[in-house]
């Protein structure tokens, strides 16, 4: 019952919009009923998105506080969650952004939300993003081998791309454009870099957003007839 | 032989000496004053900054800064360079965000800008907010969006109606702005290409991250994207057709440096690797 129930839901929801996409907004001097009550149905997806937000932060805080009470392999990282996660909630909950009209308490709220955002996360942040460069700078040492030709011109392709996105490849240009004749001086890294952005890498661009499309077409055509494995196992 | 054994020492390297090198070579800029090259701007920046020419003074611009701390080091300096031409050509613009801190993020760049520029909150420019793709689907809030902007999103950041604020009187749906431009670490094409320029005839242009960029030089190929500013590159390129230096700028040294070591890291690996293999088929 429960599982026919969900499959109407969902092929109802997907017609809506196939029709509502597919109809002339008049049909015989009638305004399309599926585009005029358009904004209410994005709207309540929003409110239906908003509502699952919660889902995350509950399993979230069921795992970490089991994790915590039984002391198990990282307890101290899930106290630290979960304290985070309070302080988090009550300094946003009582701050304000008006200096003028607070009290002192809903001061010390906000100066402690600035130090938990901007001081504490925000700090992170960045520097788990700084770590990320340093690592693909290890990574293209290690793993970044000229085994094969794809290899090969891989890395030849990534290397002119790179010089030719920064000033370094305008100087080059510049040794280029003194040394070579005029006949190569076509031969310029920016030049060959635009080159390869915009006619192979557009070509396989192009394939690969074919493939692509098609792909979701076909995800879309089973999500909306209810063939997805998931909801047949229900 | 010794060469060879020197030159496997490369590909066995400690990563601490490399990551030493490396914020050795990002201090670089910082310390020398390295001056400009020469260079053409791309048709990616070209395109942003022509369509601008064709936008009068007082058209309305959609912005869309979907972008948070991931993706500051390149949207920062295209937002930056973008506004102040907005500013500086008195185009007027409204502005969203589909990330949730990137009302906050793109406040900061704009505020001071637009201030300096005797723009005045509300008259001049409007900030949104925080706009929610339902089912994290951009396509879907786009529609509905640029159908319907009071209907959609019916109080501005600060919660102010928008029937209050004068800028949002002239703009109700797509047909009302000039250009949309949607400036975060990887815009959605099927959302503003297939929705604001092909159901809305909107133009659109894009600023992406440079990783990102590659995948939208099909679509600027195929003309449904008028202008595409690739991470700081095209920050850069868009500062020097204005002429007004920044972030952009600054920033590309940084980034020049940093990929110029990072090939020199994939060439020393390859090195060491090539070395090691020569070393034991000898031995």
């Amino acid at each position: 019952m429960y599982k026919n129930l969900a499959k109407a839901i969902t092929f109802g929801a997907g017609l809506y919009y196939l029709l509502e996409f597919l109809l002339p907004a008049k049909i015989g001097g009638v305004a399309n009923p599926f585009t005029e009550c358009y904004g209410t149905v994005t709207i309540f997806l929003m409110v239906l998105g908003a509502m699952a937000f919660f889902l995350g932060p509950i399993n979230l805080v069921r795992g970490e506080y089991k994790q915590f009470i039984s002391f198990k392999k990282g307890w101290v990282e899930s106290l630290v969650f979960l304290v985070a996660l309070v302080m988090g909630i009550v300094t946003a909950s009582f701050r304000s952004d008006d200096p003028s009209t607070a009290t002192k308490f809903v001061k010390v709220m906000s100066v402690a939300y600035n130090g938990l955002f901007y001081g504490a996360q925000l700090g992170f942040y960045v520097t788990s993003m700084g770590l990320i460069s340093f690592y693909l700078v290890s990574a293209a040492h290690r793993a970044f081998l000229l085994n094969t030709v794809e290899s090969g011109l891989m890395m030849a392709a990534a290397t002119i791309v790179m010089l030719g996105l920064t000033p370094a490849g305008d100087y080059l240009n510049q040794v280029i454009l003194a040394i070579l004749p005029a006949k190569l001086q076509w031969l310029q890294v920016g030049t060959v870099a635009q080159w390869i952005l915009s006619t192979p890498n557009t070509a396989v661009q192009k394939a690969v957003i074919f493939g692509a499309c098609g792909g979701a077409f076909a995800a879309g055509m089973r999500n909306w007839l209810s063939l997805e494995r998931s909801m047949e196992q229900q | 032989m010794k060469t060879l054994r020197i030159l496997a020492r490369f590909y066995h390297l400690n990563p601490r000496w490399l990551y030493l090198a490396f914020t050795i070579v990002l201090l670089i800029p910082l310390l020398v004053a390295i001056p400009k090259p020469e260079f053409k701007a791309s048709r990616g920046p070209l395109g942003v900054y022509k369509v601008l020419d064709g936008c009068p003074p007082g058209g309305v611009i959609l912005l869309d800064s979907s972008w948070d701390l991931g993706a500051k080091p390149e949207s920062l300096s295209q937002l930056e360079c973008f506004v102040n031409d907005l500013c500086r050509r008195k185009i007027k613009f409204v502005m969203f965000s589909t990330v949730f801190f990137g009302p906050i993020f793109a406040q900061d760049v704009i505020r001071p800008i637009a201030e300096a520029s005797g723009y005045k909150y509300g008259e001049d420019w409007v900030d949104l907010g925080f706009l929610k793709p339902p089912n994290d689907n951009m396509s879907l809030l786009l529609d509905a969006f640029l159908r319907d902007i009071p209907g959609t999103r019916p109080v501005d950041f600060f919660g102010t109606p928008v029937k209050d604020i004068p800028i949002m009187r002239r703009v109700k749906t797509a047909k009302d702005f000039n250009m949309a431009m949607t400036i975060s670490y990887a815009p959605d094409p099927a959302a503003w290409l297939g929705i604001g320029k092909s159901q809305h005839g909107m133009t659109v242009a894009f600023g992406s991250a440079a990783i990102m960029a590659p995948y939208y030089y099909a679509f600027l190929d195929s003309g449904q994207l008028s202008g595409l500013l690739a991470g700081n590159r095209g920050a850069y390129e868009y500062e020097s057709l204005t002429g007004m230096y920044g972030l952009g700028s600054k920033a590309m040294m940084f980034f020049a440096f940093g990929l110029c070591f990072l090939i020199f890291a994939v060439l020393m690996g390859n090195l060491g690797f090539w070395a090691s293999a020569r070393l034991r088929s000898k031995s």
